[in-house]
């Protein structure tokens, strides 16, 4: 009896060290940071708006050079609660000012903060994690170059499991995977270019798939793209695979139209969350427009469900 | 060409005109309102190609295409009764329904826009393009709020 008792006490310790180790933030390599400082902000505004940081950060309905006001406010409905986007404004006091290089790399690409705490998947790094360190760089550039915004955060609104950020390591551990989605086995470089834009900053994924363990894990990768419920509650995100359901009908030119014009080929126009992110794409140049319709024509068609 | 253009925008307003005509007897309002929006991307599509120059410019039918989406959008208010977010065929959102004010409002500033694309009879594609500018913002700013692809 006392024997087993002590069993379980040593599993019990074991099990929270296993548990500390798992959660514990992991931070990107020095040999990443130390080029945060050398970015280009030209370069860094395209970076911005394929990310979309725009979409979440700057006041809702801003429209023109309002998007590049970060102050935060925006509130992100989501099954574990209601997440509200912080000010990433240079502003020192309630923006992001006083951030070195490192710490934005490691919030962007890895999802922790400059303290050492996780930050919630609201904010898609589990898309950012795909981008380049030198697209990073040129981004971090690009902020720095932005009004500073006055506005304190908000804190989220979570119920109480999902309060506990440490949790959230798990989470990674579960869920967080910066390889390739989609196997493409081609050395076609639109394609590959439009592969990264799409999986990396552009974070299509986020919406346009839906996600396992009712919809608290992650990407669902064997329906990538293929659409699903809309996690703002009503309705459903499209499917754009180019599956006779979803795109196939779309030729490469009509998607890349799309993007930049927000008209489809039949004048129908572009709705919903995805007008945001139709002029951020708007933004892009051409040849990154005709790069992501190209992944979209390459990746596995996926029927609907 | 011309001529074609002409007669597609014509055959548009035409066939929207007795849509919406009908519109009092035993017309399904969903169906309406969607012919009605149908016209207003046809019209749409006919400006836009003649801005790019992949259609001749032609300023009656221009100004023909923005009659159209003046029409639709003083007389596309009425085909939304209440509860028809429902039906199963719709993109149309609750949103509408929640806020009609603020849908009328949309309603109202398209009018308005596709008023003054008219009244400025634009005489080159570069003032068709203005045109287009003033009327294209229109329908991605109301289908934001108050559409949704229900798959
Ligand atoms: C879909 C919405 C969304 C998008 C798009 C988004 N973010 Fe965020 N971001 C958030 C949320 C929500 C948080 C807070 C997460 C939390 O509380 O753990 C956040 C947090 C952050 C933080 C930490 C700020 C702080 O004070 O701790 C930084 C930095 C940041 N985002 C930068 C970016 C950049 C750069 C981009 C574009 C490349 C971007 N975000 C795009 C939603 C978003
Ligand atoms: C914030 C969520 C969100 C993100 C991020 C997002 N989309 Fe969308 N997307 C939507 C919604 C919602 C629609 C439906 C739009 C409508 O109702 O008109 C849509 C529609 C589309 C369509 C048209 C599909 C159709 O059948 O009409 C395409 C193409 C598309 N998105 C491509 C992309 C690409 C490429 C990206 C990444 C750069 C992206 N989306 C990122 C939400 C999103
Ligand atoms: C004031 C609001 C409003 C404005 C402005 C507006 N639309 Fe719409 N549109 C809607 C709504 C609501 C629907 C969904 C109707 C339904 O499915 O019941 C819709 C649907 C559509 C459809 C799909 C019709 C179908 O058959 O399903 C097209 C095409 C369209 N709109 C084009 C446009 C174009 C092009 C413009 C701008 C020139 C525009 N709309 C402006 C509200 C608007």
């Amino acid at each position: 009896m006392k024997k087993s008792i002590l069993a379980l006490v040593v599993l019990a310790v074991l099990a929270a060290i296993v548990f500390w180790f798992l959660t514990a933030p992991v931070r990107l390599d020095e040999s990443v940071t130390a080029q945060m400082d050398a970015g280009d902000a030209a370069r860094g505004e395209m970076v911005f708006w394929t990310g979309g940081c725009a979409s979440c950060h700057a006041a809702d309905g801003a429209k023109g050079d309002e998007k590049l006001k970060l102050g935060g406010g925006h509130r992100l409905p989501t099954p574990a609660g209601i997440f509200v986007a912080p000010n990433i404004s240079p502003d020192p006091e309630t923006g992001i000012g006083n951030w070195t290089g490192a710490d934005f790399a490691n919030a962007v690409m890895k999802g922790v903060s400059p303290n050492g705490s996780h930050f919630y998947p609201a904010f898609p790094y589990t898309s950012y994690t795909r981008m380049k360190p030198e697209d990073v760089a040129d981004l971090w550039a690009f902020m720095k170059t932005l009004p500073p915004v006055s506005r304190a955060n908000e804190a989220n609104e979570l119920a109480l499991p999902f309060k506990l950020r440490r949790g959230l390591g798990l989470w990674k551990a579960m869920f967080m995977d910066s390889s390739p989605v989609v196997d493409l086995q081609t050395d076609d470089p639109a394609v590959l270019r439009g592969q990264y834009l799409v999986e990396g900053p552009g974070h299509c994924g986020e919406c346009h798939t839906s996600r396992t363990f009712f919809g608290f894990g992650g990407s669902d990768r064997s329906r990538w793209l293929a659409g699903g419920p809309n996690p703002e509650g009503k309705g459903v995100i499209p499917n754009i695979t180019p599956d006779p359901t979803a795109l196939g009908s779309w030729s490469a030119a009509d998607i890349a139209g799309y993007l930049k014009t927000g008209f489809t080929p039949e004048f129908d126009s572009v709705g919903g969350s995805m007008v945001d992110v139709q002029e951020n794409m708007a933004h892009l140049k051409d040849d990154d427009l005709a790069a992501i319709a190209a992944y979209l024509k390459a990746i596995p068609p996926v029927p609907k469900q | 060409m011309k001529k074609f253009v002409m007669t597609l925008v014509a055959a548009s307003v035409v066939s929207g005109g007795i849509a919406f005509a009908a519109s009092h007897g035993a017309m399904d309002p969903v169906k309406m309102r969607k012919d009605g929006m149908q016209t207003v991307g046809l019209a749409m599509g006919q400006v836009a190609g003649m801005a790019k120059g992949q259609v001749p410019f032609d300023p009656k039918g221009a100004v023909a295409a923005f009659k159209a989406m003046n029409y639709v959008s003083g007389t596309i208010g009425q085909f939304f009764p209440e509860g028809s977010d429902m039906a199963a065929d719709t993109t149309a959102a609750p949103a509408i329904w929640e806020d009609m004010d603020g849908f009328n409002a949309a309603l109202a500033k398209f009018q308005a826009d596709t008023a003054a694309a008219i009244e400025m009879a634009p005489a080159s594609p570069e003032d068709l393009g203005k045109a287009l500018g003033m009327v294209g913002g229109n329908c991605k700013d109301c289908h934001e709020k108050y559409r949704v692809k229900k798959g």
